[in-house]
């Protein structure tokens, strides 16, 4: 490779010379260069080898300057003159010879006759252009310049296509390995390698569509031919080069350029494809280059398929959005006229209606399939009439324009409205000629145009069935153009360059209308009993293969349709020339008629005479006209470079790239659309909610990709290249489909983890624990005073069961004498606690809408309202179909609130009376009202009525059974006596007397007690209180409990002087004296019945004396204190009452007990 | 509606009872005399009246031996009735103060044997009105009706959730239920009305106008309500004396609240009607009056197509119970909206 790039690098024009001479046979540059352009290049290379290197060299190098000559007959007088002139860029505009003025008064001028006209002056030629020739390279070192940038700049790239295929290509491989040998055999591959393309002269008098047929029958035909550019080395006379100071002027006669190239036939073998797409693609292609031969639709194809090759700005847009817009108003304006107009017809009863539709049918649309039917001719083995049939049957669809009375209305009505559609759609320069001239913009306008006619006049005509022949409509269409060039008759004028692209345009079209001269139904008729007996011979005419011509072949095969009745038009299929013929006379004819001033017309109509006799003598006028005839196409592209003269070079030299040109082109509509669509989007240079958004789907993002691929792999096809529309895909404005799609795959439960177990590390990085974050969402705020009063009832509720089911215990203990301690156990009752649900969304890994979540935090709190409504716990199942049917319900609830904000109602407009649309407000109010909610304030109510409410009946109602389990256990106060105190005293020592009954129910946790005896806290010890219990509602059990008088009858044995010894130590020494005392006592006894006073030796018998056994005397009278245990004050004995005590007494016998 | 022609005595039900598909035509005059209609409401409007009243009566009915076979008993008891109105917490307080004033009469009748006193009057507004006028033991009657007021127990209220219920001390009273503060302010305004209503009366037009109060479907006539409502084909066993009691009262109530909204809905056509011929017509026609004039616009009595109107606007609005089918396709039911 890096061989073969060697050339390039070197930049050794001799190489370079002949890769461009072999690329140039094989129809390389085809495509890549206007015609003129091209004609510049292949003189260059077909010049006289010793001049070749030369001028080749300084065209390469951009110092070739060119100068133009005239025509043959006065090139001798002018050889000198230009060339002088061209040195300095400026020289033309200070320059002007009078003598080309003279001859050029605009009436010359515009009778189109180049020979004068094309002085090889460049500031005379842009005024000198007439409707056919219009020379854009100018003379200078600029426009050859451009050519051979652009040549090098073809030849570079070919070089990067074929180190980036890495030489696969096998087309870039035989181009290259001929650049590899170039310097060898350079001579050898020129002579095998390319085959000879057919020939075509310049005086070529073949009409459009006659070439098309050529270019159909391309391959056949190219055996045959064995000249070359035979033409070019008959002119080459008039190439004069001139070697002056370094410079290398090349003195070119101007019809060279101007002719229709010689465009070699391509050897890539891939083209056959290409050709056979580009036959029946798309009406883009059939549209813009209705007449294209096969070669030149490959071009274009061509073109299109390097599209992606440039990168296009944006620069134009502006412009062609302006341009589009003017025409989508012309079109209102177009249909609103129609509409009056409609009107006014049914006033004439107009009775094109009331008649059955006949015949016609849209021909154009027909037209790819036409051909292809043509071109398979051989192949078919069905009659005409069976053909005939079946296209009558594709043909369903009538048009507007079918009328039964009007025989051949329907054709040349369809035809023509299509032209019209396409001329008015060609905004590139149409815009000037949709409507009238007013007066405003041009004052003096209708004293020099006496008959004004603008494209949407010659819709309405056509509307209004004022045609009858073709040559009315095409004298109209063209009577624009002439109309514009006649009154801006200043060379300069920018209008006048879109006048000429619009007249290129349209008399490419006009070959397309059928010649068809409206006819009424009898008069048809009428003929056709004549001419009966002709019908058979043309129609076998049409069954030849000659007559495979797209435009043509539709004609005949309608006559033939209509049954027999219309043979005039049966013989216009015989050939294509003979249809012009037959076309071009009417013109005259009509132009005559109309009776203008302006013999551009005559001009115009000249055409077809010098066609004839062209063959005769390469006349340059006849050149001229023909070459523009047949260059339609390739001009419709040029012509911008009439715009370019107005503007500086550059914008000049920009115009002249071809591939630019076809792109503006092709695409100009569907940019226009892209544009406008984008711009709709800001509006008001702020983002328009109410706008369709731009969203890529995956196609396009597929088509952007394809399209940033290979080139081989990008295939012309429908789906592929063009969108839905048959719209080219535009890289530059696709906006959304480069966008890479998103990485984002989704997550696997292993990413998850990984994720988790990240964000977990982290934090015992930070050494944070998972339970000191804060918790998640979906924690109710259940803590401190703020606590749900929803949840506070619950907790009541729950409160209450446990004092019922104290309440029934006891009950139960009252009525049954035994009880299991199972029974005592009370209810598993557990307090609600508030679990968080989503404790992973801590971390931060998750999204806390999650649906699993969110179900389960309403199934939540559904079981707690249910359990706020007196249930004590739910099935989970029950809980399921609760939760569903609160997510119906908010669905629904949602769901109409939607209808309500996005739904059409008028309701929502300003009604009569009303005159406020429905505001969000009463929306939500609407909906909430179908949801069963009649006033929004009904949660609140409910709040208010159901929950506070309940709050506070369960306060109150725990208040009383706790009051009521209380006095249930309390003994009754009532009954309460000393008595009672004194026989169940044990009551006090369980603690039942205490105020509070509840949990700490013996007070153990108050003496901290309950930390020993953990059991103990939690319930109480029911079997303490079962026995109680028992005891005190079963009196009868009660009964041999010791009571005080039963105490009464017991009688102590008495204590002796021996069992003193047995009692408390405490109590010895009192005993002691007792003892004394008593067996003082006794001794008195025992003297005063005379008994021998001796103390019984006997403990045992020595008993001691109770106080009130003791004489009066000596008993202890000292008042006790009272059970109140209050000491009133100072007691004074009356007298009478007291006693002393005797002085002997005292001391010995008082005993303080 | 169809058998116009039928004339229903009233009077002796024991006659036209095969005979008479209406039976209750004075009654239901009576009821709408008291609730504000003061001309007699033509035949047509009455018996449309009643086929109302017996729909809903039968409606209750029904509903109710549905509650209580769910309870899984097969008489219905009070509290079924209630439990079906239950929403309307002053109609419930009504009823509730009703019964206790029955039971308070019934209490009477033993005691003394007879001596009724105004134990005929069944309003309840009146009741506090008349009360005071009877001729001992006021003062009793009103606690022994506190007593029995509480007495009725309504199985849903909140107390009756748990187990075990506290020992009803009495002593907690004096916390009026808001039902309760609500039922004694709309029997204040009943009052009023009445009040206001009665104020120009003559005596005569007073004594008729008590008498009318007393006017039930059920009080001395429970047999013939039965036949007429056809209870035996509805339930199985013989319902509750009391079913019989409130099924008379919430009788009383629809008259009346039907020829309420009957009255307002007549109102707005005169109004709308007024609107529209232009008010000074109406003052022009009302300057002079001739003989053969029509009768003034308000002394037309209670027309069917009012009555019509009442009722779908008593029936109308029931989002509620529809709201869970929605979006989700559901079987539209009709069941009549007890009024």
């Amino acid at each position: 490779m890096d061989k073969s790039l060697h050339l390039f690098i070197s930049g050794d024009e001799k190489g370079l010379l002949k890769l461009t001479l072999r690329l140039f046979e094989n129809g390389f540059f085809n495509c890549y260069l206007t015609n003129q352009q091209f004609n510049l290049l292949s003189l260059i290379l077909h010049l006289d080898v010793s001049k070749r290197e030369a001028v080749w060299k300084s065209f390469v190098d951009g110092t070739l300057s060119l100068s133009f000559l005239q025509t043959a007959e006065t090139s001798s007088k002018e050889d000198t003159q230009p060339a002088e002139e061209v040195k300095g860029d400026e020289a033309p505009e200070s320059s002007t010879p009078e003598q080309s003025n003279q001859d050029e008064t605009p009436e010359t001028a515009n009778s189109g006759n180049a020979e004068k006209s094309e002085n090889g002056k460049g500031a005379e030629f842009s005024q000198n252009v007439s409707i056919d020739t219009e020379l854009y390279l100018k003379p200078g070192k600029k426009s050859v310049l451009h050519l051979a940038s652009t040549v090098r700049y073809l030849l570079w790239e070919k070089a990067v296509d074929h180190l980036y295929n890495g030489g696969n290509d096998t087309d870039l491989q035989d181009t290259y390995s001929l650049m590899d040998e170039s310097d060898t055999e350079a001579t050898e591959s020129k002579a095998d390698g390319v085959e000879p393309s057919a020939p075509r002269d310049e005086e070529d008098d073949y009409d459009d569509e006659e070439e098309e047929e050529d270019s159909g029958k391309d391959k056949a035909v190219v055996g045959e031919t064995t000249t070359k550019y035979g033409n070019s080395t008959e002119d080459e006379d008039g190439v004069i080069t001139k070697l002056e100071d370094d410079k290398i002027e090349l003195v070119i006669p101007i019809s060279l350029l101007t002719s229709k190239p010689n465009l070699p036939t391509p050897i890539d073998p891939a083209s056959s494809v290409d050709e056979a797409i580009g036959k029946m693609v798309h009406p883009l292609l059939g549209t813009s280059s209705v007449i294209e031969s096969n070669l030149e639709r490959q071009n274009e194809t061509k073109l299109i398929k390097s599209f992606n090759k440039i990168y296009h700005g944006f620069e134009s847009d502006q412009t062609n959005l302006i341009k589009r817009r003017k025409l989508e108003r012309s079109d209102k304006q177009l249909a609103r006229g129609d509409d009056l107009e409609d009107g006014d017809g049914s006033q004439k009863g107009n009775n094109v209606n009331k008649l059955i539709n006949f015949g016609g049918a849209a021909n154009l649309s027909l037209k790819n399939l036409l051909s292809k039917i043509e071109d398979n001719r051989d192949n078919l083995n069905i009659t005409d009439i069976e053909l005939r049939n079946l296209i009558m049957d594709v043909r369903k669809n009538r048009s507007k324009w079918a009328s039964y009375n009007h025989i051949g209305q329907e054709e040349l009505y369809e035809a023509c409205e299509k032209v019209i559609l396409e001329l008015r759609g060609y905004t590139e320069h149409s815009t000037a000629f949709l409507n009238k001239v007013s007066k405003r913009d041009a004052p003096n306008y209708y004293q020099i145009i006496k008959k004004p006619m603008d494209l949407n006049t010659v819709m309405k005509k056509l509307k209004t069935f004022q045609y009858k022949t073709k040559s009315e409509f095409v004298d109209d269409v063209m009577l624009i153009w002439k109309n514009c060039l006649t009154y801006n008759s200043d060379p300069n004028h920018f209008l006048r360059v879109d006048a000429l692209a619009m007249q290129k345009k349209a008399l490419a079209l006009i070959p397309l209308i059928p010649d068809i001269t409206v006819r009424d139904r009898s008069d048809v008729e009428k003929e056709e009993m004549l001419e009966h007996a002709e019908d058979t011979p043309s129609t076998t005419a049409v069954s030849s293969p000659k007559t495979t011509r797209v435009a043509g072949s539709k004609a005949p095969k309608k006559g033939r349709r209509q049954g027999h009745e219309h043979p005039p038009l049966i013989e216009d299929d015989d050939d294509g020339d003979d249809m012009d013929v037959d076309e071009n006379p009417d013109v005259t004819a009509t132009t005559s008629n109309v009776d203008t001033p302006d013999p551009s017309v005559k001009v115009e109509n000249d055409e077809t005479p010098a066609v004839e006799t062209e063959a005769e003598k390469p006349d340059v006028t006849v050149e001229n006209i023909t070459t523009n005839d047949n260059e339609d196409d390739d001009e419709d592209e040029d012509d911008q470079e009439g715009r370019g003269d107005d503007d500086d070079d550059n914008q000049g030299i920009e115009e002249d790239d071809l591939e630019m040109q076809t792109w503006r082109t092709l695409t100009a509509n569907s940019r226009f659309k892209l544009c406008s669509r984008r711009s709709a989007l800001f509006k008001g240079s702020k983002l328009q909610p109410n706008e369709e958004a731009i969203l890529r789907d995956a196609q396009q993002m597929s088509n952007f990709s394809n399209y940033l691929g290979d080139e081989n792999n990008l295939v012309l096809h429908r789906n592929q290249y063009l969108d839905d529309n048959d719209e080219p895909y535009l890289i530059e404005y696709d906006i959304g489909g480069g966008v890479p799609s998103i990485p984002f795959k989704g997550l696997s439960e292993a990413d998850l983890e990984a994720l988790d177990n990240e964000a977990i590390e982290k934090l015992m990085r930070t050494g944070q624990d998972f339970n000191s974050l804060p918790p998640s969402r979906f924690t109710s705020n259940q803590s401190g005073t703020t606590k749900n009063i929803l949840l506070q009832n619950i907790d009541l509720m729950q409160d209450v069961r446990k004092i019922c089911f104290k309440i029934s215990l006891i009950r139960q203990m009252q009525t049954q004498q035994f009880l299991h301690h199972t029974q005592m156990q009370p209810p598993d009752v557990d307090r609600l606690e508030d679990i968080d649900l989503d404790p992973v969304e801590k971390l931060g890994t998750h999204d806390y809408m999650n649906g699993e979540v969110c179900y389960t935090a309403l199934k939540r709190n559904v079981c707690k309202v249910v359990m706020a409504n007196g249930f004590e716990s739910t099935n989970e199942f029950a809980a399921d179909i609760m939760t569903q049917l609160a997510v119906d319900y908010f669905a629904s609830l949602v769901k109409s609130l939607k209808m309500h904000m996005e739904s059409n109602s008028i309701n929502k407009l300003p009604i009569k009376g009303h005159t406020k649309p429905m505001t969000l407000k009463q929306g939500l109010l609407v909906s909430l009202l179908e949801n069963g909610i009649e006033k929004p304030d009904a949660l609140y109510t409910y709040y208010r009525e159901n929950v506070q409410k309940q709050h506070t009946k369960l306060i109150e109602l725990k208040e009383r059974l706790s009051s009521f389990l209380k006095d249930l256990l309390r003994p009754g106060l009532q009954e309460f006596t000393e008595k009672t105190f004194n026989e169940s005293s044990d009551q006090f020592l369980t603690g039942d007397f205490s105020n509070e009954i509840g949990e700490d129910f013996f007070g153990f946790k108050e003496l901290g007690l309950d930390k020993e005896f953990g059991l103990l806290t939690s319930t109480i010890p029911l079997h303490l209180l079962h026995s109680r219990l028992q005891s005190s509602l079963n009196p009868d059990q009660q009964a041999h409990k010791i009571k005080y008088e039963d105490l009464e009858d017991v009688t102590y044995p008495k204590l002796t002087k021996e069992s003193v010894k047995k009692q408390i130590g405490l109590l010895q020494p009192l005993l002691v004296k007792v003892i004394e005392r008593s067996e003082q006592n006794l001794l008195k006894v025992l003297r005063r019945n005379d008994q021998p006073e001796v103390i019984p030796s006997n403990n045992a018998e020595v008993e001691l004396m109770e106080d009130d056994e003791l004489p009066q005397k000596q008993r202890n009278l000292r008042p006790k204190i009272p059970p109140t245990g209050k000491i009133m004050g100072v007691r004074k004995k009356p007298v009478a009452t007291s006693f002393f005590l005797e002085e002997d007494l005292t001391k010995s016998e008082v005993v303080e007990v | 509606m169809s058998d116009l022609k039928e004339k229903p005595e009233t009077q002796n039900g024991q006659r036209d009872k095969e005979k008479g598909k209406y039976r209750y035509r004075i009654e239901i005059q009576q009821m709408m005399f008291v609730s504000g209609e003061s001309n007699d409401p033509p035949e047509i409007t009455t018996s449309l009246i009643e086929d109302i009243v017996r729909e809903q009566v039968i409606e209750i009915i029904t509903q109710c031996t549905k509650t209580s076979s769910l309870r899984g008993v097969k008489s219905i008891a009070p509290e079924d009735v209630i439990f079906l109105i239950r929403h309307d917490k002053a109609k419930v307080n009504r009823l509730r103060t009703y019964l206790s004033w029955k039971d308070v009469r019934k209490n009477a009748r033993d005691q003394e044997s007879g001596d009724i006193g105004t134990g005929n009057d069944l309003i309840d507004d009146s009741a506090g009105a008349n009360v005071a006028g009877t001729s001992s033991g006021a003062i009793d009657n009103k606690m022994l009706a506190k007593q029995k007021k509480s007495k009725i127990r309504l199985p849903w209220e909140l107390q009756f959730m748990f187990s075990e219920q506290p020992l009803d001390d009495g002593k907690d009273d004096n916390n009026l239920d808001d039902g309760e503060r609500e039922a004694a302010i709309a029997g204040l305004k009943r009052l009023k009305a009445n009040d206001d209503r009665t104020k120009n009366m003559t005596k005569k037009e007073y004594v008729h106008w008590s008498e009318c109060r007393q006017a039930s479907f059920t009080f001395r006539k429970a047999k013939r309500f039965k036949d007429w409502c056809g209870l035996s084909s509805l339930v199985d066993s013989r319902p509750h004396d009391d079913v019989i009691d409130i099924l008379g009262f919430l009788t009383f109530e629809i008259v009346c609240s039907l020829t309420e909204e009957a009255l307002k809905v007549k109102e707005l056509q005169r109004a709308q009607l007024e609107t529209k011929n232009g008010i000074i017509q109406e003052s022009k026609k009302r300057q002079r009056h001739y003989l053969f004039d029509e009768p003034e616009e308000a002394a037309k009595p209670i027309q069917p197509h009012h009555v019509d109107e009442a009722w779908r606007r008593l029936q109308r609005g029931i989002f509620a119970t529809k709201t869970l089918g929605n979006f989700n396709g559901f079987r539209s039911r009709y069941r009549p909206r007890l009024i």
